[in-house]
């Protein structure tokens, strides 16, 4: 009872440093990190003898990697160590949704990418990618396998070097200066569609994971409406918004169907 | 249905008002003549059972109230809804006639053959009650079965619920002759109305001709027009089409127009339906019939295929079930997965209905299955059992076995799936956990980072910054090089200036009077960057005032001058070529100091 008085108390203690959390500093930004990566290392250790108290320990993790992120700390290994936590306290939605916010960032680390695969494949029902949509990312795998940051800053970065060449080759008129800079900004306009393209569909239309408990897509936006799929949908499925009206959202799931789902049940990766 | 090359004059007028004023004078009030009511009957020759058209024309009216037509006890009646009108209004001398007629269309069929009477029909026109005639018709025999019915064929005499057969029906239209004309087989089926062909399709329709046996022993041609379906009977009984009715507008009267086409000008109405059939659908039997049996009638095979194949306890397996055979696949029902006690003795099974998809003629289900047990070693033969027509009994398709290995779960949670939270700064190569998850980040520089959000102003800046920077750095140099042009040209006036002075003083006078002349009349010209006509005389000094150039200068300007017109014409002069030349150098320089 004890030991569950200092864990509350310790929560607690998090929380209140993420009410804080726009004034923390660089200090007190390390000091959280490393309480929760102790937290994490000791629910790891603790997972077989003593499972509430690893339980107790994860959420502590979890707490110290929120309030990181409350703090403006943002950067796809955090989301990715707070996707690790929830997963281990099977909760398997929060657990997508952060591994999928890390993947975001960083869609080029293969830790990401395995540990969102694997969370994946633990949910129910197992929805597979449209044919269109499977043939869509294999023809702009630039576009839907490389960062947001990295289109962005290659886009920068082309459009200097194209656009310097081009100037270059203003005095001093030679061909490769032509070729070379043309090249460079046709790629760097290129990044820059696929940047806007991506800013626009994430407006537009967010990604979204399924964080509550199991919950029946329907027809319509009411529970009086029937069900558009049989099998409720499990914590952890992905979807795209598509319109929100009142406190439910308009849905569209990996295999292009579409229904409406309560807005509590969900949140925007 | 081909487009019609024949075309058939109508026989109900639509509404249509025709109004023709003749103004001849003002002030006009109408008037109406007296009313007639008439009564025609079409076409000339009545059937039995074939509707024909009566219609009542009113004309010259004012008011016309419908008529009541009476019952015909040996025919029924039916009133066309949208009867025609027309009104011609003329103006003669300030008086206005208006004469207006109207139509009511009544179909009326004989049920019998022999005469018909249609009694008189009583209307109300311009507040009197006026009556038609009596007619009497002569009602023929129909001859209909003989211009034009319907054959539906089954290849099976007995046939099963949910069974797929092929269905072929038949319209047999006689052949039509009048007045000389022959109409072909295709301009026939122009004719032809599709009032409900059921489930059989109205295109890609078969056309032949038959010469079938008369009842007197001879030969009658026929021309027949065939449509094939395959149906899929869902109730047993005789197999029924009761509701199929195929039209024909048979023409009886036709006349070339003036393009020479065929044209029917009357025809008869017929409607045929298919003959009953005697084609028995019987029941399913439930004698024999499995427990997981779905419905599907044919014969088929089922090929199952499974992804991966190596799991964990949990992790799900897609099933893809490919099902194939002779069957209807669009109705073909799924496999009943959850009523296969050996997969689900060792699976988890969703109970979702799978809605399938046919493919490249085989029907594909998917459904994913989670082991349950890591002691599995394979996905057991899964069935689909169906019954099959041709031997009228229940069989199962099964499919092969799929060989699994499935390993524990209980590995999934323990700590030492984890992997080492040593500081990684020399290894930071990632080790795969055990249960699949991978360890932590723990490289507190990468965790403690901040990614800036992409914002779309800042896309813009950087990518419009660049191309305004060339567009600066054009700008620059085409300035630069415009105004390198100018300095280039004055400098070189000057040096050019300077060689023709001291060129003139090799001169005979008058010679070097004129190059000492032109170099400064040259040196202007390519300073100012103006043409060298304008700086010739007095004119050079004019211009000198107008740039403000100083008085000792345009004194001196004018001094060389004069001087070099006395050495030229006069010869009055002391001065030599080479004290001109070298006055005319001095005013270059004082040139050249100033800012013109």
């Amino acid at each position: 009872m004890r030991r569950l008085i200092l864990s509350v108390i310790a929560i607690v203690g998090l929380t209140c440093s993420v009410s804080i959390a726009e004034e923390m500093s660089p200090e007190r930004q390390r000091e959280v990190l490393r309480e929760a990566q102790s937290a994490f290392d000791q629910a790891v250790e603790l997972a077989h003898n003593q499972p509430e108290r690893s339980q107790e320990l994860y959420r502590q993790a979890v707490a110290g990697f929120s309030a990181l992120i409350e703090a403006g700390v943002r950067n796809a290994a955090l989301e990715y160590n707070l996707g690790n936590a929830y997963f281990r306290l099977n909760e398997l939605g929060a657990a997508i949704l952060h591994y999928a916010r890390a993947q975001q960032l960083d869609p080029a680390d293969q830790k990401i990418a395995a540990n969102l695969e694997y969370a994946r494949r633990q949910v129910e029902p197992a929805i597979e990618r449209s044919g269109q949509t499977r043939l869509v990312r294999s023809l702009l795998f630039l576009h839907y396998d490389t960062a947001l940051h990295g289109r962005f800053w290659a886009a920068v970065v082309l459009s200097v070097v194209g656009w310097f060449l081009l100037t270059l080759r203003l005095r001093w008129p030679r061909r490769e200066f032509v070729i070379t800079g043309g090249l460079a900004v046709g790629l760097a306009l290129s990044f820059a569609a696929s940047v806007i393209w991506q800013v626009r569909e994430d407006a537009r239309h967010p990604r979204a994971v399924l964080v509550g408990s199991p919950t029946i897509l329907r027809l319509g936006r009411g529970e009086g409406y029937d069900p558009a799929l049989q099998q409720p949908l499990g914590p952890g499925v992905e979807m795209r918004v598509l319109q929100q009206r009142g406190d439910w959202a308009e849905v569209r799931l990996p295999n292009d169907q579409t229904g409406w789902l309560p807005l509590a049940v969900l949140e925007a990766v | 249905m081909e487009s019609p090359v024949l075309r058939v004059k109508p026989t109900v007028t639509g509404p249509a008002v025709c109004v023709i004023l003749l103004l001849l004078g003002a002030g006009a009030v109408p008037g109406f003549a007296q009313a007639s009511v008439s009564l025609e009957i079409e076409p000339d020759e009545i059937y039995a059972n074939e509707p024909f058209t009566v219609s009542i024309r009113v004309e010259d009216f004012s008011r016309c109230e419908q008529p009541d037509f009476p019952d015909l006890p040996q025919a029924i009646v039916r009133r066309v809804e949208g009867g025609g009108e027309s009104m011609f209004t003329t103006i003669v001398n300030g008086r206005t006639t208006v004469k207006r007629s109207r139509t009511y269309t009544f179909h009326v069929t004989p049920q019998e053959a022999g005469d018909l009477t249609i009694p008189p029909i009583k209307l109300v026109v311009d507040g009197r009650t006026v009556q038609t005639e009596p007619v009497q018709v002569k009602v023929h025999p129909s001859d209909a079965q003989e211009l034009l019915w319907v054959e539906i064929t089954c290849d099976r005499q007995r046939i099963y619920v949910g069974q797929r057969v092929r269905l072929v029906m038949t319209i047999y239209v006689k052949p039509l002759q009048v007045q000389g004309y022959r109409i072909s087989s295709q301009d026939m089926m122009n004719f032809l109305i599709a009032v409900n062909f059921g489930p059989f399709p109205t295109s890609n329709i078969e056309r032949d001709t038959r010469k079938l046996d008369r009842p007197d022993g001879g030969k009658e041609t026929y021309f027949t027009y065939r449509t094939i379906t395959d149906y899929v009977p869902d109730r047993p009984g005789l197999l029924n089409f009761d509701d199929i009715q195929v039209g024909m507008r048979y023409p009886v009267r036709l006349t070339r127009d003036i393009f020479g086409r065929l044209e029917a000008t009357a025809y008869r109405t017929l409607i045929a339906t298919p003959k009953p059939s005697d084609v028995s659908v019987l029941a399913l039997p439930t004698q024999g019939r499995p427990a997981n049996f779905t419905g599907a009638v044919g014969t088929f095979d089922l090929t199952v295929l499974a992804e991966p194949t190596a799991v964990r306890v949990g992790d799900p397996i897609k099933l893809t079930m490919e099902i194939r055979g002779d069957g209807p696949l669009e109705t073909l029902p799924p496999p009943n997965l959850t009523a296969d006690p050996k997969l689900t003795g060792g699976f988890r099974v969703p109970q979702e209905e799978l809605a399938g998809k046919v493919v490249g003629g085989r029907k594909r289900f998917t459904q994913v299955i989670r082991a349950e047990r890591s002691d599995l070693t394979e996905i057991p033969r899964l069935e689909y059992p169906y019954f099959d027509p041709d031997r009228e009994m229940y069989v199962v398709a099964l499919s092969e076995a799929i060989p699994l290995k499935v390993m524990p779960a209980a590995e999934l949670n323990t700590s030492a799936l984890v992997e080492r939270m040593d500081p990684p700064a020399a290894n930071n190569q990632t080790l795969h956990a055990l249960d699949g998850l991978h360890g932590n980040e723990t490289r507190e520089a990468r965790l403690l980072a901040s990614t800036a959000p992409v914002s779309l102003n800042a896309l813009a800046l950087a990518t419009i910054g660049p191309p305004a920077g060339y567009l600066i750095a054009w700008a620059c140099l085409s300035y630069a090089r415009a105004g390198g042009s100018i300095r280039h040209r004055r400098q070189k006036a000057l040096r050019q200036a300077r060689a023709r002075l001291a060129q003139a003083q090799k001169l005979p006078a008058r010679q070097a009077a004129a190059e000492i002349t032109a170099a400064l009349t040259g040196y202007l010209a390519e300073r100012l960057n103006e043409p060298p006509a304008r700086f010739i005389g007095p004119a050079a000094a004019g211009f000198l005032a107008q740039r403000n150039a100083s008085a000792a200068v345009r004194e001196q300007w004018q001094s060389i001058v004069e001087r070099c017109e006395q050495l030229s014409f006069g010869g009055l002069g002391t001065d030599t070529p080479a004290a001109l030349a070298e006055s005319a150098d001095q005013c270059l320089r004082a040139l050249e100091r100033e800012r013109l």
